[in-house]
């Protein structure tokens, strides 16, 4: 009888500590591309301020908001369409958004990949990329570094200024 | 003449001594060999089993259901091959993000446990063991209308018959007592890891039947079990 409390006793342990279980979400729940600034082979620093604008339905959306001082940027690219178009402005380094010095558009072609995680965190929308192209006003060139576009906050494109 | 009485007494001592150790090796001969015939045959038995926790916990709300029974053989009271097959369901919807998720399929686990404590034939036992599980299933996800914030286009978020399957093992350890003559309870904790599974390219499974979510982890059971045949059998010493 003695044997059987003890049994009992450490099958109910067993199961408080088999009830203990969750559900945990990404802490970076969000799908952003990621872009570091290069120079003649080199990271850098861009000191002007810096704007990027989607081209949503033929109007400007704000992405990111004067950036200065940065060696790198991140936004989102489009849930569903084909081919999203970006403006990158660069404006005087006045960390205030001064005059514009040069603009660059971006467009970049992807399949777009609906990613259910669980109902807890929800549909992650991710991107592998199939084209890149820029206008080279500053810029040299747009190297690919990673093609899918996912929550790993991994570097996608490297920009190479003149 | 006193020495013949001494020569008798000699003798008739020797013989005792003789018959003594003689009786004394008959005994051990016999206690040994009912010790060996008393040892449990071979087959001792098979034992159906229902998993009883589950349904409970599913009653008292929890969205996902693992009804399941299975077949235990006995041998030696020793070791315990089992194979148990259920039926595992999920239906639930997530209050904050308003997706559902539905899944509903058969699994089949078969393994063995062992017995290990030194006495075979008292009325507990202390189980380790292990199980390989499978099981094919597909379930559905359905949900708000997925609006991108920045260009503002939506779909819906409506994913059918999304096929996967999952091959996993199981450790087990369990406790086991008699409860009432051919009942026993049992409860056990598994450790619960996956070997192989499909994954779709759209969906992660947020619950797989038999497994429960997707990642490894403990799981505790709770079953009963009925020996559908007699408890021990001793061979006969004749």
């Amino acid at each position: 009888m003695l044997m059987t409390k003890r049994f009992a006793y450490i099958a109910a342990l067993l199961c408080l500590l088999a009830s203990c279980a969750g559900i945990d979400c990404p802490l970076n729940n969000t799908v952003q591309s990621h872009w570091s600034f290069y120079s003649q082979g080199k990271p850098i620093s861009v000191s002007d301020s810096i704007y990027v604008f989607a081209k949503v339905n033929g109007a400007d959306s704000l992405v990111i908001n004067r950036l200065y001082n940065a060696t790198d940027m991140e936004f989102p690219l489009s849930y569903y369409n084909d081919v999203d178009t970006f403006r990158i402005e660069f404006h005087q380094p006045d960390g205030k958004g001064g005059a514009i010095v040069m603009a660059e558009t971006i467009l970049i072609s992807k399949d777009n990949l609906e990613h259910f995680n669980s109902p807890e965190c929800g549909v992650w929308h991710e991107h592998r990329v199939k084209d890149l192209r820029s206008t080279t006003h500053v810029i040299d060139s747009i190297q690919t570094v990673r093609l899918k576009i996912d929550t790993n906050e991994q570097e996608n494109f490297r920009i190479h200024f003149k | 003449m006193s020495k013949r009485i001494s020569v008798f007494i000699l003798s008739s001592l020797l013989l005792a001594v003789t018959l003594m150790a003689q009786e004394t090796t008959v005994k051990r001969a016999i206690q040994n060999e009912v010790a060996k015939n008393a040892a449990p045959s071979f087959f001792q038995g098979m034992a159906l089993t229902v998993e009883v926790g589950s349904p409970l916990v599913h009653a008292l709300g929890n969205d996902a259901l693992n009804a399941e029974a299975g077949l235990r053989l006995n041998f030696k009271n020793k070791y315990f091959p089992i194979a148990e097959l259920g039926f595992g369901k999920y239906d639930g919807k997530n209050n904050d993000t308003e997706i559902h998720y539905q899944t509903s399929a058969p699994y089949l686990r078969i393994g063995a446990d062992i017995n290990m404590l030194r006495d075979k034939l008292q009325e507990n036992r202390l189980m380790v063991g292990a199980r390989l599980g499978y099981t094919n299933y597909k379930f559905d996800v359905d949900g708000p209308e997925m609006k991108d914030p920045i260009w503002g286009n939506s779909k819906p978020l409506d994913y059918k018959d999304i096929s996967s399957n999952r091959l996993w093992m199981e450790i087990v350890f369990g406790l086991e007592s008699e409860i009432l003559r051919h009942f026993h309870m049992g409860f056990s904790i598994r450790y619960r890891f996956k070997l192989n599974e499909k994954l779709p390219d759209v969906a992660n499974p947020y619950y797989i039947p038999g497994f429960g979510h997707t990642d490894n982890g403990f799981k505790a059971t709770y079953n009963i079990y009925f020996d559908l045949t007699k408890k021990v059998k001793i061979k006969n010493l004749d």
